[in-house]
């Protein structure tokens, strides 16, 4: 890496106004330092006329349709050691080049990007690189930019890829976490956080995924891509319930809680290789479990608690009698919702580097219990809580598969030999923060967190638990993580920054 | 609704081998818990964790938001003649 890299301007103009591309050109060449070359990408039926003011040393390039034999000849012609990408619909922020200067001096890597702008003053807040995320949505905003090498040596631009490159590059570049940097600076001025996914974009996620071997459907969904990862093999899957046979009123009835959730799993699952768990305090009362046994015949495996309550010490019991290679961690005041609720978690589950895959809980009236967990300013919370159904954020977080920090364990599933290798639940947390303790160990493990939409519960929770937190659990929590608990990677709303 | 009577529950239970082997799987979890925590805490105070640029960033952003914070800048001015005089000092202890 040499000491100062020199970057090369691409403003793609491609459909885009010659307009808004003088504009971001001209704040561009204002921007850059001296040595920068400027490239513009037009449709190759675009003409500038001879009232093209901008500056001489700009090259205009007229593209054809498919244009990657074009973008890589000019690759291939660069001097710089960087390319800056911008899509002209946006405009460069004040400083965003020098942001982009310094952090490449600074940082050995292949791929950045940064926040934007917003109409009214707001700011996106991207999060940390997040490849499971990659793939259902380009969140990476208008202004990104590629080492010219890394890009050469992962084969340029793809043919029949016009219209998607820059998530086509995204993706493969991103290969190697490690070498991807967010800025946390604005680096663009911009309409939208974040432009709807086309089917340009479903061709390329489902040709990336096909190039790595991941068996995957791609489909665009209203505005962002879903994937979903079918079964070859359908491996046994333990759902491990802990319960106290507590009954409570939903939607005005009488409900047995783990009865009606181990009926709602057995009557609407679609998954066909399932076992259910349950493991019952003493004091359950005899009727639940007749009800558990005559419900789920051979697919129960009861297993007794006659132990003080420690939730964390139930759950590693359940798995200690699951036999299934992929566990599903469940309360028992759930009713599920999508009835291919496994599929889409074991689908994620089996991805490489994924450690532990959580869903989407709604309240009994309809508002977001969970959309994954936040840790920040050493307090963890859940995202969207109380949020309404139809509500989202400017990155539509809410629709997509994606990075989070944790996920909480009233329905979360974890590979078995993951669970067995992190020590499982921590007893230090009998009744709190056992599921941020766990998340963690799997994050500090190496391995990511992922949340998934396509998997939808309900969770009654204020019907059945008064949340009392042990400040011991609270201690103990911050001195084992205490610096992951600062501010939150894939969520970084965080009110300290502008 | 909770069963009253204080007889445990009856019903099918899962088998395991023994009381002994369920108590040396339970400790195994405990143990290998015990390990990953105190890793988790020795990574705290460890001066050799690698962040990734990204973090590193991050941590700069933060401490430029604490510095630019209200409670800073007060704490900044409570302190200054403390930090005067001790500036004072070593000054003379240099003469």
């Amino acid at each position: 890496m040499s000491a100062t890299p020199t970057l090369t301007i691409w403003v793609d103009g491609i459909g885009r106004s010659q307009a808004d591309v003088e504009r971001v050109l001209r704040e561009s060449i204002r921007q850059a330092a001296p040595g920068t070359e400027f490239v513009c990408l037009i449709a190759d039926d675009e003409r500038y006329g001879e009232d093209w003011p901008v500056d001489a040393a700009v090259l205009v390039v007229p593209l054809p349709e498919d244009d990657a034999a074009s973008l890589n000849r000019l690759l291939s012609q660069t001097r710089s050691d960087w390319v800056v990408w911008i899509d002209a619909s946006a405009n460069l922020a004040p400083g965003a080049l020098g942001h982009v200067e310094t952090a490449v001096a600074r940082f050995d890597i292949d791929l950045l990007y940064g926040n934007a702008r917003l109409p009214g003053s707001q700011r996106t807040h991207r999060p940390a690189f997040s490849p499971i995320r990659l793939r259902s949505q380009d969140y990476f905003g208008d202004v990104r930019g590629f080492r010219v090498e890394a890009l050469r040596q992962s084969g340029g631009f793809g043919a029949g890829n016009a219209g998607a490159h820059p998530l086509d590059l995204s993706l493969r570049l991103g290969a190697d976490a490690a070498r991807v940097l967010r800025i946390p600076e604005i680096l663009s001025v911009s309409a939208m956080a974040i432009r709807p996914s086309t089917e340009q974009h479903r061709k390329v996620v489902a040709q990336f995924l096909g190039s790595r071997g991941i068996v995957a459907e791609v489909t665009v969904v209203a505005e962002a891509l879903q994937v979903t990862y079918p079964l070859v093999s359908a491996p046994l899957v333990s759902i491990i319930i802990p319960t106290r046979g507590s009954s409570a009123r939903i939607r005005g009835a009488e409900s047995v809680l783990v009865v009606d959730a181990v009926r709602g799993i057995l009557e609407r699952s679609t998954y066909p290789s399932l076992e259910i768990v349950v493991v019952a305090d003493d004091e359950t009362p005899q009727s639940v479990i007749n009800a558990l046994v005559c419900l789920a015949g051979d697919s129960l495996r009861l297993v007794r608690w006659s132990e003080d309550f420690n939730f964390s010490a139930k759950m590693n019991r359940g798995a200690i009698f699951s036999r299934g290679a992929y566990l599903v961690l469940l309360n028992d005041d759930v009713d599920l919702i999508t009835p291919g609720w496994i599929e889409a978690m074991l689908g994620l589950a089996k991805q490489p580097g994924v450690g532990l895959v959580g869903s989407l809980l709604f309240f009994e009236d309809g508002t977001v219990q969970h959309g994954g967990h936040v840790y920040s300013a050493s307090w963890a919370g859940h995202i969207a809580f109380g949020w309404s159904a139809d509500r989202d954020d400017d990155l539509g977080s809410m629709g997509v598969d994606r990075e989070v920090s944790g996920v909480t364990a009233a329905c979360a599933m974890i590979r078995a030999d993951t669970f067995w290798q992190l020590g499982g639940f921590s007893l230090d947390y009998a009744g709190n923060y056992n599921d941020v303790d766990l998340s963690l160990k799997v994050r500090g493990s190496g391995r990511s967190v992922i949340w998934t939409p396509h998997a939808r519960l309900y969770h009654y929770e204020s019907k059945s638990r008064i949340a009392t937190v042990e400040p011991s659990e609270l201690v103990t929590l911050r001195a084992h993580w205490g610096t992951w608990l600062l501010s939150d990677p894939y969520w970084p709303s965080s009110p300290q920054q502008p | 609704m909770i069963n009253s009577s204080s007889e445990p529950w009856v019903g099918p239970e899962a088998e395991i081998e023994s009381v002994d082997r369920l108590r040396s799987l339970e400790n195994l979890l405990k143990l290998t818990d015990r390990i990953k925590s105190l890793e988790a805490e020795l990574t705290q105070v460890s001066t050799t964790r690698a962040l990734t640029p990204t973090e590193q960033l991050d941590a700069e952003q933060q401490l430029i938001a604490m510095r630019a914070s209200p409670p800073w800048r007060v704490g900044r001015v409570v302190t200054m003649p403390l930090r005067i005089m001790r500036r004072m000092l070593r000054r003379n202890s240099h003469r």
